[in-house]
Formats: C-alpha cells, structure tokens, sequence
C-alpha cells in the first residue's frame, strides 16, 4: 500500500537521551535475535555447514583445531546480520510509521544509537556459533586447544556485521544496498592488501594471508589486533551516527574509534626496532630460553608459550614409537622441540630476520639429534609419519634433520632403514595410511624425499636427515601388514637391537625375523646424489 | 506546566512547491476538544502535522504548550507531552499490540519498564483492545488498527492531543466508544480533532475551526456553526433549484440548505447545515492534495 509522507520537518535534533537509548536498544536487540535473516544466519547457516561437516567426514582433514577458521565459521552468520540490522534500521521506512516517530521525543540519532546498542546480540549470537563449532571439532575428534586471542575475533565479526547494517541503511537507505555491502566486505577483506602479509592485520581476520602462526606468538601483536577490531566496530559506529550532523555522542564514538584503532594498527604494522630484531632471531635460534615444556612418557616435549596445545598431537606418534623399542634404545636427552616453518619470502619477517637466516638456514634448523615437530601434527599430509620417522631416525641413528650445506644421506637397503619406517608407519592410522600411500606413489630405483617440499631457498621447513629407498618403504608395508602388536615388536626388536642398529646390518634380516616373506626385500639402492648415513649411535656407516 | 493557550499560530504558512496549504492562519487553541473540519485539500493534515511538530512552517509564528517548536529544547518538551494520531498511522505488522504501544512509550521517553507497561495496558483497555494485546498487529483488522493508533496517541495522558481523522473505519460501537474515551479526558487537555464525521463534532466538540483553501474560515462554537444555517434550512415535498445542496431525509422529504423561498418549511439546522453554507459546493473542489508530497523524515 503507498502511503504519503510528510514535507519537510525541523532539522534533526542531535541529543542522544542515555536513558531511552537502553530500553530501546534491549527492545530493538530482541526484534534482531528474532528477525528471519538473524536466525537464518545463526541456526540455518551454521547448521548447513555442521551438517555438511558432519555427513561426510574427510578422511584427510586435518584432526587438529584449527583457531582461525573456527574464527571464520560465523561469517555467513555476519553476513545474515549485515541484513538483519539493516532491515530493523528501515523497518518505519518499510512501515511508514516516520510520521508518527517525528513527534515523539526520541531523535532519530538516539534511535541509530539504541540499533547500534542492539548489535550487541551479535556477540553471544557468535560465541554460540563458535562454541558449536568447537563442540562439532571435539565431536569429530580435533584436538588441540582454542586460542582464544585468534578466535574471539568471530563474535566481534558478528557484531561487527551489524554495526555495518545500521551505517550502511542510515546512509542508503534501500534494502538492495544492504547485499552490495555484504559483496563489498567480502571482496575488501578478501582483496585488501592481499599478498602483502604486513597489512593482513588491517583486516577483520588476519587469516586472509596465511600468517605464519608462530611468528604472530613472536611478534606479540595477536592481542592488539582484538582491540584494533574493537576500534574498527567503533568507527562504522561512528558513520551510522554522523548520518545525523555532527554530535557529541559522535565526538566521544570518534575519539574511542581513534584511541583503539591508531595505536593498535600502528603496534601491529610497525617497523621493527633493533631490539625487537634481535629478541625474535635469538628466539629462533634459542627456543629452549622461551619456549614452555612438558614431559609424557619421560619425554621432553617443548612448544611456543601460545602453542602448547600442539604438544598433544605430538605425544601420540612419537610415544608408539618409543613404546616398540628398548628402553635404554631411546637417547637419555631425547627431545621433541618445536621449531617454526620460515617462508622467508613472507613480507611480515623483518629484514633483519629474514637476511641472516637466508644466509645461514642452520642458525634455525639445527642437526642436534633432536625430534623438531614445525607446529601442529595431524594425520594427513604425513605430518605423522614425518614426526614419528624423525623419532625412530633418533633411536635407530640415522641422522634426525638436514643440516644446511651438507646433503641428505641415503640407507638404502640397511635394517635400520627399515625399522624406522616400519616403526613410524605403526605409530598411528594416519602414519600407517601415509606409509602405505608413499610406498605406492614411489617409483623404483628413485629415492624418496618424506618432505613434500624441497630443500630451496624461500622456505626453511623441516628436512629429514635421510632420503629412502622404496623398496624400504615395501619393505617396511610389509612389516606393518604383520600387524604385530606393540608388545610383539618390542620383544622381537629388544632381542636383535644391536643388529638392528648396526648399518652393516641388511633389510631382509628384519623382515625374516618377524616372518614376513623376504622376497618383497630387494637390492638396496645405490648411485644417485645421496651420501651414505652415517650412525648417530657410534657405529660407522657402510 | 500546563498553559491556557496550548496551540498558539501566528501568520501561520506552508506550501508544497507551488500549492499553497495554509496561508495565514491564525489560531489559538485551548483546553477542550476543538474539531476541525474542512473538505478535503482544506489544509487540515497539513495544520495538524504542524502542531505535531511533525512539519516545520515556511513563516508564521507557532507556539505549542507554550514551547516554541522552533528550537530543539522547545521541540523535545512539546514531543514529551504531545499525543498524535496520523491519518496513516503505520504499524509494524510483526509486532503484539502490546509491544508495538510499548514501543512507542518507549520512544516517548518512558523508560521505567514497570510504569511503561501499566501504562500501555491502561491505553489499551481504554480504547478496548486489552484482550488482543498478545496478538500480532497484522492479524488484526483495520478499525482494531486505528484504534491502537489512538491508544499510543493516549500514552502518559499528553495535555495536547492531535487527532487526524481517529474514528475513520470505526463502526458505530467504536465510535460512541471513542467519545467516551474523549469525554472522560483530564479538563486541562487540549484536544485537536480532525474529521469529516459531523456528528462527532457535534458530539465532542466545544470549539470548531472551518478551514477552507487554506484559510480558516470558521472559528466558534458548534451552536454558531450550526447558527450560520439559521433560518437557511427547510423542508419541502421536492426538489428546489434556488437550494445551493438537497437531499432527501429519513421523512422522504426533501431538506434543502440555501436561501430559502417566502413561507419555506424552515427546520432547526445543524452543524452539517452550517458547515455546508461555508464551504458550498467548493467543498467538491480540493484545493491541495489532503496529504503532501513525498519526503523523507529521518
């Protein structure tokens, strides 16, 4: 039905009644937890996508929490609320009630106050999502802990997004405008600054870049970027208030906006002081001054203050490991410590921590005899079988990690060679699915890199201080397929240890003391750019 | 604090482009119930969107409750103690009757929740809609509409009361019922009615204003209006052609208004009678669109 519409008014008035902004914002936040577009984003949204998640698990998704997609679950959630609030915000447009509204005492500035206030609702409406999101992660069997610093931002997203509906319907007040805002946030934080990881903090979620974590937990700024949110929040705040003139209620929105968002985006971008150089170069080369550790199993486990959590994707591989070997086998100093994955092509490294580790890789990756998880371990990728290979590599004596400047050394066709493919591939599902799969994929006579990367100059990650040969890699499936039990292993390894340590020792001996059929051994490899492994026991290698 | 003049406009102006709606009017209002009555285009909407302070006037002066409306002091004490009921009052379909007035007592400022809802349920009894106040406004009917358009013109007993055409798709029972609600209003409340129902006038009001092409062109009591048709009304067998409007009454006789023949059947007039000599058959003529144009209240 059309309605006609008054002429011209008296000017806005530009007081915000404190005292009405209260109970109108409690009313307006009820009508916005109730509006269709708020539960479409909060229930149906979230619900698809725990659905999806839930009907057909990926086989190969990573079991481990992952902070900033948890982060970025209540997107859609945002988006439904960018309409939702816009929509509230038109509604006496919509309804023709603007007649009416003008002779009341309320000013139109204290009613886009009271719908700013009503935002609010975004936030536990984001924390439910979140935490059902969580609760879905631990159902499926993630582990690892939330970093709250990382994904708390999701519930101020949500908010966030609201805030935006009322800015954007105050100053376009058509529907239509309230999906091109959603477009428009979307392609901003999508393509803002995209590529350069030095501005990624200038976004909602610094996930867009894929920051390098543990340099975030280095560079101390995660913190920051929280109250930078906060202050972006007060800044659409402030658009949706000067739609009205000028006010003092914008003045102290203007000011809060500023002292938030200043020197939080100047902490997180700016340059670095020498100090600060150093302190995380030295961090780098010297995890043991800073990092937290904890010991399972008489195992000395050590990660980055923020990343602890990822102790307990640790234990499991490298336990099964330790468990199938004699005891007096594993290394009195053996430590599992965490070291960091550089991309030094990564614009957020300082130069002054990027030069000298360009130069000399071994101030970070250091052949210490050390098991060095890069971060979270999960199941596929064979980011279990790596971590469990480097720790039977320790109890064995093959060489741990790759040392810059010298190559990687081969064992072809040795017993320990097998062993300790044969004891990473037990050390859990994943690693024995991972196994399987690179034993498959390797052609014969090739040497095998367990790295999915190469050794190059633009990324320091781990290297393994071997390469393998296939036929170790069937060999040790072969083993696998026995499916002995830990306890079984065990004994069978305690009574020949020092055979199988021994370099001189050949493949096929294993495989006849545990019955398997010893014709899947064939000749070791030999050529090819690889060096012989020496023992990190004492023995000399063949 | 209540003052004696509570609607006060000088030289009163307003136009919508190159139509005029109210040129020079001059009025003061007080305590009682004033109709306001005028064909349609008479600039009646317009008057009394200005004394809801909804419209700002081109010139003129205009005091409200004795606030001048032109400050935004003056604008915010008018507003906490105006009530106004638009010809179009919208609604927010979504809404139970009870949240929708309680929306609009909190917008006028009530912010006690307890004395809020006491008074929203006062208004709602009063305009008998208490035993739909938990339904959904779309659910229900036009004259239910208009009247919980006057319960929240009730809210916190204003003492200036502006009522655009309230008993518009009323039928019968609700009308009598909303002279009830009038007569049972506080004395000091000034109550500013428009209508096109001269009965209710009739009913209501002490006081009434006839404006016409923008100008007032009445202002007395229901008897005086009623008195401009003295001796101007009479009755007769069949048509008249010296009478300016005819028809035929609950007799079967023919009432004629006009100027009526020697030895005419002369009949008591009514205000209807009077109000028709005023505006004659221009009243057929609308001199500008009863509402104004499209514009935006923020």
């Amino acid at each position: 039905m059309s309605r006609s519409r008054p002429g011209p008014g008296w000017p806005d008035d530009r007081a915000v009644a404190l005292a009405t902004v209260a109970p109108l914002g409690r009313r307006e936040a009820r009508a916005l937890a109730l509006h269709p577009a708020f539960l479409i984003g909060l229930i149906v949204l979230p619900g698809l996508i725990l659905l999806m998640a839930g009907a057909e698990p990926d086989p190969e998704a990573r079991p481990i929490i992952d902070n900033r997609d948890l982060a970025l679950v209540p997107v859609l959630t945002a988006w439904a609320v960018i309409v939702a609030s816009g929509m509230a915000v038109l509604r006496n447009r919509r309804y023709s009630t603007e007649e009416l509204w003008a002779s009341l005492p309320t000013t139109p500035i204290t009613r886009t106050s009271a719908h700013l206030v009503a935002t609010l609702v975004g936030l536990p409406a984001g924390l439910a999502v979140l935490v059902a999101s969580l609760i879905l992660a631990w159902a499926q069997g993630e582990t690892g802990s939330p970093l709250w610093t990382d994904i708390l931002v999701a519930p101020l997203i949500v908010m966030g997004a609201g805030v935006v509906g009322v800015a954007v319907a105050r100053w376009l007040p058509r529907a239509v405008f309230l999906y091109a805002a959603i477009l428009a946030v979307t392609v901003l934080q999508t393509n803002l600054w995209y590529g350069d990881d030095r501005w990624r903090w200038l976004h909602f979620s610094t996930y867009g870049n894929d920051p390098p974590v543990a340099f975030d937990a280095l560079y101390g700024r995660v913190e920051w970027h929280l109250v930078y949110v906060v202050g972006l929040i007060a800044f659409a705040g402030l658009l949706a208030l000067v739609r009205h003139g000028w006010s003092t209620a914008a003045t102290g929105v203007a000011i809060a906006a500023a002292v938030l968002v200043a020197p939080a985006a100047w902490v997180q971008t700016r340059p670095y002081a020498e100090a600060d150089v150093a302190r995380i170069l030295s961090r780098l080369e010297e995890p043991d001054t800073y990092q937290v550790c904890q010991v399972h199993g008489g195992v000395t486990y050590c990660a980055h203050p923020r990343e602890v959590a990822a102790i307990e994707t640790w234990t499991g591989p490298v336990g099964s490991v330790l468990e199938r070997v004699p005891a007096d086998a594993v290394p009195a100093d053996l430590e599992v410590r965490q070291r960091p994955t550089i991309e030094l092509l990564d614009q957020a490294i300082p130069d002054g921590v990027r030069r000298p580790l360009e130069a000399d890789p071994t101030r970070v990756w250091i052949d210490d005899g050390h098991v060095h998880p890069s971060g979270w371990v999960d199941a596929s990728y064979f980011g279990e079988l790596r971590l469990a290979y480097q720790a039977a590599s320790a109890v064995v004596g093959l060489p741990v990690t790759w040392t810059a400047g010298t190559e990687q050394c081969l064992a072809s066709g040795q017993a320990r060679s097998v062993v300790a493919l044969w004891l990473a591939g037990s050390a859990s599902t994943g690693s024995t699915d991972s196994l399987r799969n690179l034993a498959a994929e390797s052609a014969p006579g090739e040497p095998v890199h367990l790295d999915d990367t190469n050794i190059d100059t633009t990324s320091l990650v781990l290297e393994h201080g071997s390469v393998l040969d296939p036929a170790d890699l069937v060999a040790a499936v072969a083993l696998v397929d026995l499916d002995l039990s830990a306890a079984q292993v065990h004994s069978l390894l305690s009574q020949h240890w020092d055979e199988v340590v021994d370099p001189a020792t050949p493949a096929d001996r294993v495989l006849a003391w545990a019955g398997a059929d010893p014709a899947r051994a064939v000749e070791p490899l030999s050529g090819g750019d690889a060096r012989p492994c020496p023992s990190t026991r004492g023995v000399e290698g063949a | 604090m209540m003052t004696s003049i509570a609607v006060s406009v000088v030289g009163l102006r307003k136009r919508y482009g190159r139509t005029v709606a109210l040129d020079g009017v001059d009025l003061d209002l007080g305590p009682g119930v004033t109709g306001l009555l005028g064909p349609n285009g008479a600039g009646k909407t317009t008057f009394l969107r200005t004394v809801a302070t909804v419209l700002a006037p081109d010139d003129g002066t205009i005091r409200l409750l004795g606030e001048d409306p032109s400050t935004a002091a003056g604008r915010h004490a008018i507003r906490t103690r105006l009530g106004y009921c638009p010809q179009e009052p919208g609604f927010y379909p979504g809404f139970t009757t009870f949240d929708f007035v309680d929306y609009v007592a909190i917008l006028k400022e009530m912010t006690d929740r307890r004395a809020r809802h006491d008074e929203v349920r006062r208004v709602l009894g009063l305009v008998g809609l208490d035993e739909v106040s938990g339904k959904k406004i779309r659910s229900l009917s036009g004259g239910m509409r208009r009247r919980v358009a006057v319960a929240q013109s009730l809210l916190g007993s204003p003492d200036l009361l502006v009522l655009d055409e309230p008993t518009a798709g009323l039928d019968p029972e609700q009308r009598l019922r909303f002279r009830e609600i009038l007569s049972r209003r506080d004395p000091g409340q000034a109550v500013v009615l428009s209508t096109h129902q001269t009965e209710d006038v009739a009913a209501l009001c002490q006081r009434v204003v006839v404006l016409h092409g923008a100008k007032v062109h009445f202002d007395g009591t229901t008897a005086e209006l009623a008195g401009v048709a003295h001796d101007r009304v009479w009755r007769a067998g069949g048509p008249d052609p010296t009478a300016r409007v005819s028809w035929i009454d609950a007799t079967g006789q023919y009432r004629h208004v006009g100027d009526p023949p020697a030895g005419a059947d002369l009949v008591e007039p009514t205000i209807e009678d009077g109000y028709l000599l005023l505006v004659g058959a221009a009243a057929h003529a609308p001199a500008v669109p009863e509402t104004g144009p499209e514009a935006e209240v923020a």
